[in-house]
């Protein structure tokens, strides 16, 4: 009789040893305060934009890619866009996560180990508004967030008033990446629904591309859409690329074009004029001061 | 069956200039706007423009036409083109990695200073010219054996090299951002045209093909003489290893030039060589003049059709992809006429 | 091959035999500097031939090889026309009476009505036939012929032979023909150069040259040689 029940036990607790390791339910966690919370950020605008809250401390990895601010550059690199060593980053052992990878391993993989992964869309203002306010919340850091919305907020409507200030807007206005490798027959653009293209308003002027999204078209199209101001956006974080001289050499031939024709190419290096993050501010006051120079005059063909 | 007299050869190659005079004509009246849209000032940049890219057309294409004329003749097979013995593959790695590490200030060298005029010189092209030097070097050094060159040597010489370079160009992709690595597999489609004024890369590369092109008019009886094998072409009174040497070296420059100067675009030079063979047969002594027109031609119109792709349909889509796609229904043309396409065996 | 040294004069037929590995085919393309010599010279008309230029030797000597395949699809006019290479200039263009030549060569083979058809779409013999009316177009005083006869059939065998004497006989060309065909070389060359194991086995007429005893030294075969009554001498193996 004891003998039976003594196999019984064995085998039982064989049976669960065995199961055991067999049940992949998500292990909670003790679950930290948000205001203990540390965090991987593998999106550049979403470093940015934590250590504008004064988040830094909290941030304990980041992409290759992610090089702004000057302090980021020591946190440890755990992959870049698209490769993300899943080791490393358990082995920091994070509670946040986020990126925006589409690669549903990896969300699942994070999840499975009890890490909270989190993809926001990062596109336009109110997109930086919205993730300030849930980074502030996941964080615990509400406050910081507010104060970076207000004072995001703040510079846009100075950039705004500024306009007004200084002419009114529709300034016909071209945006383009010139290309680094070969000659590039055909231009870049940047057209509608993007986060340029709301800079752009913001800043009084007026996108000439009639699309969304970028596109690439002929310099013959250029010429139909007859823009006031053609802006280069050149980041240099690709290649070193021409100098500023050169790519307006590139143009000075189409003179057919306004823009050329009164000599407002103007060359952008600064790689927030693309990206949404919390430099959109400066970004706008930035374009304000290239699409309505100090003092001029509203341009003449304003008045269409 | 008529013999081929100074005459019939001008009247054929005069005949070939005025249809690609007439295509070029059309050329610059269509492109990526109605050309009535333009006030007089714009209308003249306009066709500025268009000539320029319209020649770049005819060099590029007459080059690379040419050369598959002449590396189909040297390796006696008609599936023979221009970039089989890894030339382009030299000259692409040249231009990517110069786009890649030559700063902007050293971009464009002035070579030449005339008072106002001042005439600069593209260096990242010239490092896909230099690099495609290298390259035919290299290869004529691998495939030569005591002096000699054989066809099959060469094949496989240029299939090994084809593979390095295509490892290279991978390894630079890979290593780049993903930016640059779109711009690189764009770049590698092919693409004619450029936002600045191209006139003095044309300037340089245009005494090359010409001269290139002369070599090969002169080579053509040559190339007759040795489909039938070096021994028949010898006892003909050809010196083989200088003729075979020569044309490989003609050829590969002038595949590396068109690669410096418009990527590699593909196609050109293995679809022109066959379609004027079907036109006019397998005699080189026309086939040579008539491919710097086929292939000027060719090659014009297909930069056409991209420009006049709207582009809410697809912008900015490189030559290649238009002449890649030529390519299918060729083949298939090509596997269903047996006549006068190629030979026998080798 | 170690000491072969032989003569042939103008207007003769000369027929080279010898079995597989001889050196006949190394000796044609001796003549045809295709080969240098590593010792010894070939001379034509008293004139070492490694100074010759290229253009100049094809002018004077003209070749049939064994096997002709062309890489692309040209007629058998274009090819007979090719044999004017050497007389046309840089640019290769041809006259009237290049072309008359090129036709008349095709005449002389029988092969006019061939003209405008594709090389690849005729049968060996045929081809052969105009690569042979190429090196006639080439108005060369010396045909080099390597197993002309190899592809063809019996009666074109002798077709081509007759042709061949008939260009020695009545237009002073001299031929060299390497041959695997002992009987047929024996009734219409003027001589025959037997060639074995690396050197001349015999040299002279066909009716001194051929005697069992060489054929069973040379080829390693025993023949009878029977000489008809109308002078033909005839090899015939003996089977065993």
């Amino acid at each position: 009789m004891l003998r039976h029940g003594v196999m019984t036990v064995s085998w039982l607790a064989l049976a669960l040893a065995l199961a055991a390791p067999g049940c992949r339910r998500p292990v909670p966690r003790a679950e930290k305060p948000p205001h203990e919370r540390t965090v991987v950020s593998l999106v550049p605008s979403v470093t940015e934009t934590l250590f504008a809250m004064g988040l830094g401390p909290r941030v304990v990895a980041r992409s290759s890619y992610c090089t702004y601010p000057e302090e980021a550059r020591v946190l440890p690199v755990v992959g870049d866009a698209r490769d993300v060593s899943f080791e490393r980053v358990l082995q920091l052992r994070p509670d946040l996560v986020v990126f925006n990878t589409s690669d549903a391993r990896f969300y699942d993989r994070l999840t499975s180990a009890g890490i909270r992964c989190l993809s926001p869309r990062m596109e336009t203002v109110d997109d930086v508004y919205a993730v300030i306010d849930l980074l502030g919340r996941e964080l615990g850091a509400e406050a910081q967030g507010e104060r970076l919305v207000l004072k995001l907020r703040s510079e846009l409507l100075a950039a705004k008033n500024l306009v007004e200030q200084r002419g009114r807007g529709d300034v016909g206005v071209l945006v383009t990446f010139p290309a680094t490798v070969g000659g590039g027959g055909d231009v870049r653009v940047v057209g509608r629904d993007t986060f340029v293209d709301e800079l752009l308003t913001l800043a009084g002027g007026r996108n000439v591309v009639p699309l969304d999204r970028y596109a690439t078209v002929s310099v013959e199209t250029v010429v139909t859409w007859a823009p006031e101001v053609i802006v280069i956006s050149a980041p240099g974080d690709i290649a070193p690329g021409l100098t500023d001289e050169q790519y307006r050499s590139a143009w000075s031939r189409w003179d057919a074009i306004p823009a050329v024709r009164s000599g407002r190419v103007v060359v952008l290096r600064e790689s927030y004029l693309t990206i949404p993050g919390p430099r959109m501010g400066r970004a706008a006051r930035l374009l304000v001061g290239v699409l309505h120079p100090d003092g001029a005059a509203a341009p003449e063909n304003a008045a269409q | 069956m008529k013999q081929l007299t100074a005459k019939r050869y001008l009247v054929t190659v005069f005949g070939a200039m005025l249809v690609w005079l007439a295509v070029a004509a059309v050329a610059l009246l269509v492109g990526a706007e109605d050309i009535r849209s333009f006030d007089a000032d714009a209308l003249w940049r306009v066709i500025d423009y268009r000539l320029e890219r319209v020649l770049m057309a005819a060099l590029v294409g007459a080059a690379l036409a040419t050369s598959g004329v002449a590396f189909q003749a040297l390796l006696r097979n008609p599936l023979a083109e221009p970039y089989v013995l890894g030339v382009s593959g030299g000259a692409s790695l040249g231009v990517i990695l110069g786009s890649i590490f030559l700063p902007g200030a050293m971009r464009a060298v002035t070579i030449l200073r005339a008072g106002q005029a001042v005439v600069t010189l593209d260096t990242v092209g010239l490092c896909g010219f230099l690099m495609a030097l290298l390259t035919i070097a290299g290869v004529y050094g691998m495939a030569q054996r005591r002096g000699r060159l054989d066809p099959y040597r060469l094949i496989l010489t240029g299939v090994v090299v084809n593979a390095f370079f295509a490892a290279a160009i991978m390894l630079t992709a890979a290593l780049a951002g993903d930016r640059l690595r779109n711009e690189i597999i764009f770049w590698l489609m092919g693409g004619l045209g450029g936002l600045g004024s191209r006139w003095e890369e044309m300037g340089l590369a245009a005494p090359l093909i010409v001269a290139g092109v002369a070599v090969f008019a002169v080579q053509a009886k040559g190339f007759n003489l040795l489909a039938f094998g070096e021994d028949t072409a010898a006892s003909l009174g050809l010196h083989v290893e200088r003729h075979r040497r020569t044309a490989f070296v003609v050829a590969s420059v002038l595949a590396g030039t068109s690669v410096s100067l418009a990527g590699p675009i593909g196609f050109v030079g293995l679809i022109v060589p066959h379609i004027l063979r079907m036109i006019v047969g397998p005699d080189h002594r026309l086939l040579v003049p008539l491919s710097v027109f086929g292939g000027a031609v060719f090659l014009t119109v297909a930069d056409r059709l991209v420009q006049m792709i709207p582009y809410e349909v697809a912008g900015g889509l490189p030559v290649g992809v238009v002449t890649a796609l030529c390519g299918v229904p060729f083949f298939i043309i090509l596997l269903r006429r047996g006549r006068r396409m190629g030979g026998g065996a080798t | 091959m170690d000491g072969v040294s032989f003569a042939v004069a103008r207007g003769e037929l000369v027929g080279l035999l010898g079995p597989n590995g001889s050196g006949k085919s190394t000796v044609a393309r001796l003549v045809m500097r295709l080969l240098s010599p590593s010792g010894g010279r070939v001379l034509l008309d008293g004139v070492d031939v490694a100074g010759c230029r290229h253009g100049d030797y094809a002018r004077r000597v003209a070749y049939v090889p064994q096997e002709s395949r062309a890489a692309f699809a040209f007629t058998a006019m274009e090819t007979v026309l090719m044999g004017r290479g050497p007389h046309t200039g840089a640019m290769g263009f041809e006259s009237e009476g290049d072309h008359r030549t090129a036709l008349a060569a095709l005449e002389r083979v029988d092969a006019v009505s061939l003209a405008g058809v594709l090389l690849d779409e005729l049968s060996g013999g045929e081809r052969q036939r105009v690569i042979l009316a190429r090196a006639l177009a080439q108005e060369a005083d010396l045909l080099v012929l390597d197993e002309p006869s190899s592809s063809l059939d019996i009666r074109h065998q002798y077709d081509l032979y007759r042709l061949l004497r008939g260009l020695a006989r009545r237009e002073g060309r001299t031929c060299l023909c390497t041959s695997h065909d002992v009987n047929v070389a024996a009734a219409y060359c003027d001589r025959l150069v037997v060639l074995g194991g690396g050197r001349v086995a015999a040299i002279g007429r066909p009716a001194d040259v051929l005697t069992a005893d060489l054929l069973e030294q040379v080829y390693g075969i025993r023949a009878d040689v029977v000489t008809q009554p109308d002078g033909r001498l005839v090899v015939l193996p003996r089977i065993e």
